[in-house]
């Protein structure tokens, strides 16, 4: 079976799954807008700028919402005990976990999808001409975040304190991510010019490019043999 | 392996005498022959410790991402022993910056925590290394977590430079190219001293791996013992 | 705010101590002149340098008294089983 063909199978087969019950994405998105609710209440926007805090408010949502995807991504295959017949398919490891970082991805990307909209309207946010810009913000740093996010949830969920332990090692592993991207959305928000965020924006590509590779290689090492 | 030990024991005693040498005449050099700094007073020799512990901390993480590159690739126990020892000592070390750090911000900038680029990034930096330590002790077997403690390092020693910059670049410094900025330079005292901290620091921190190893190594050995007791054999005694 | 001018510093060690902002109107400078001040000073170098100390000797200690104690259970699972 070809490389690619598996990753898309992964992907497509968790996909399938979550369309047929829905029960995760329900969760995400009830979770990700709790958090907006919280933070609506949690300021008073009448005084506070709040273009400046809207990049922090949404990620803290989107990175939130998705240590729970990237939880569940895994604890299904515990569930179904599918981790024996992973191991012993004559394909490359690594195109399972692409697959799981592409599931992961869609799920984080329809989080978003539904997130900003409702920020825009709860928030009263101009989120003016720069679709583009945002687009690319959003599916640069979401994938750096499922890369890093799946190679260790793959780890932690494997452990008994995994629930603590996947944040404990993502977060400080993801600050670039999670800076770039409150910093490019912030700009993106007070409506300033493209060189003003370019840089970031290279950054989380560099860094999407350099763990997506070291995870490739090192994930053969991280399911038991 | 009596050779071997008996190199590596030889090592170590003599890195403990000299750092038992030394240690006394950092202390004398910075306190009592080194001037005073003309803008931050009497509390700028913490530098004198603090810049060597923030190198003895990056040491640490290069040779856990070393060691377990090593490892991954070798599968030979002793690069895992390195591995584990050098995070810890990178704790350890990163401790020691995030700690005297604050006590010299707060008398010359009246805060304790500044926020500022190089201590934020550092405390990252011990995030990701504790978290390592927390991993491995949350393995079902040393095996597990070898690889799983191999792969973190990688991925955390990878990312080191990544967040230094991207922190660095959030405070508002430019994105810049690596050099030096001129202006005078250090007065040669300073500098003399600074550098004699930095070697004592490098030898306490060679002293150290290798005293942790060998404690990993005893670990095992307890481990292999026991595991034969109790099958009711014993394994060829180790020479 | 009057920036802190790190000048002082060169080379490698200049990029290594460039942090630029101190964030309060406090500066040592202002504050060196007063005694009082320069007391403050020491105590906060000497509790830093205990601080690094006690740090490292716990550790140290640590190391070394897991050490003697595995040595000894070594010897002694060694001696059990003959």
């Amino acid at each position: 079976m070809s490389y690619f063909r598996t990753v898309l199978l992964v992907a497509a087969k968790d996909l399938r799954t979550e369309l047929r019950s829905r029960e995760q994405i329900v969760t995400l998105l009830f979770f990700a807008l709790l958090v907006l609710v919280v933070f609506n209440f949690a300021f008073d926007f009448t005084i506070i700028d709040f273009v400046s805090l809207g990049g922090g408010i949404l990620w803290v949502a989107f990175i939130f919402s998705g240590v729970l995807a990237l939880g569940r991504s895994f604890q299904i295959e515990r569930e179904q005990d599918r981790i024996q017949g992973i191991l012993m398919a004559p394909v490359d490891r690594s195109a399972f976990y692409l697959g799981k970082v592409c599931a992961t991805f869609l799920f984080m990307a329809a989080v978003e999808a539904v997130l900003v909209p409702v920020t825009v309207i709860l928030f009263n946010f101009p989120f003016g001409p720069r679709v583009g810009a945002a687009l690319l913000v959003l599916v640069l740093n979401t994938l750096g975040f499922a890369a890093v996010g799946t190679l260790f949830a793959a780890i932690t969920t494997q452990t008994r304190r995994g629930e603590l332990l996947l944040p404990l090692l993502l977060f400080p592993a993801a600050v670039p991510l999670a800076l770039s991207a409150v910093r490019s959305t912030s700009h993106i928000l007070a409506g300033r010019p493209f060189d003003r965020y370019s840089s970031w924006i290279a950054l989380s590509g560099a860094y999407d490019l350099i763990f997506l590779t070291t995870a490739i290689l090192l994930f053969d090492y991280v399911l038991d043999e | 392996m009596p050779a071997r030990r008996g190199i590596l024991d030889l090592a170590q005693t003599i890195l403990f005498v000299i750092v038992l040498v030394l240690v006394p005449l950092c202390l004398y050099v910075v306190f009592a022959v080194v001037p005073t700094e003309s803008r931050m007073g009497v509390v700028q020799r913490i530098f004198y410790f603090h810049v060597p512990s923030a190198i003895c901390a990056f040491l640490g993480v290069g040779v856990c991402a070393g060691a377990s590159a090593l490892y991954l690739w070798k599968r030979d126990r002793r690069f895992d022993l390195l591995a584990h020892a050098g995070a810890e000592l990178a704790v350890v070390f990163c401790s020691i910056v995030l700690i005297s750090g604050p006590i010299w911000a707060r008398p010359v900038w009246g805060v304790w925590w500044t926020g500022e680029a190089r201590l934020t990034s550092t405390l990252v930096l011990w995030l990701i290394f504790v978290g390592y330590l927390v991993l491995r002790g949350s393995a079902d077997n040393p095996d597990q977590a070898a690889r799983w403690g191999a792969v973190v390092a990688i991925v955390g020693a990878l990312d080191v430079p990544i967040i230094y910059k991207s922190v660095a670049w959030w405070r508002g410094l430019h994105p810049r190219v690596l050099k030096a900025t001129g202006g005078q330079g250090l007065d040669p005292t300073m500098e003399r001293a600074l550098m004699l901290c930095m070697l004592t620091f490098v030898l306490l921190f060679t002293y150290l791996i290798i005293q942790r190893c060998r404690l990993g190594r005893l670990q095992d050995d307890v481990q292999a013992l026991v595991h034969a007791a109790r099958r009711g054999s014993l394994p060829a005694a180790r020479t | 705010m009057p920036p802190v001018d790190l000048s002082v510093f060169h080379g490698p060690l200049a990029l290594l101590m460039q942090s630029g902002e101190p964030v309060t109107r406090f500066t040592a400078e202002a504050a060196a002149a007063q005694p009082a001040v320069v007391a403050r000073g020491f105590r906060f170098l000497i509790a830093a340098y205990t601080a690094v100390w006690a740090i490292l000797a716990i550790y140290i200690l640590t190391v070394s008294v897991r050490l003697r104690r595995l040595s000894n259970q070594v010897r002694r699972l060694k001696e059990q089983s003959g």
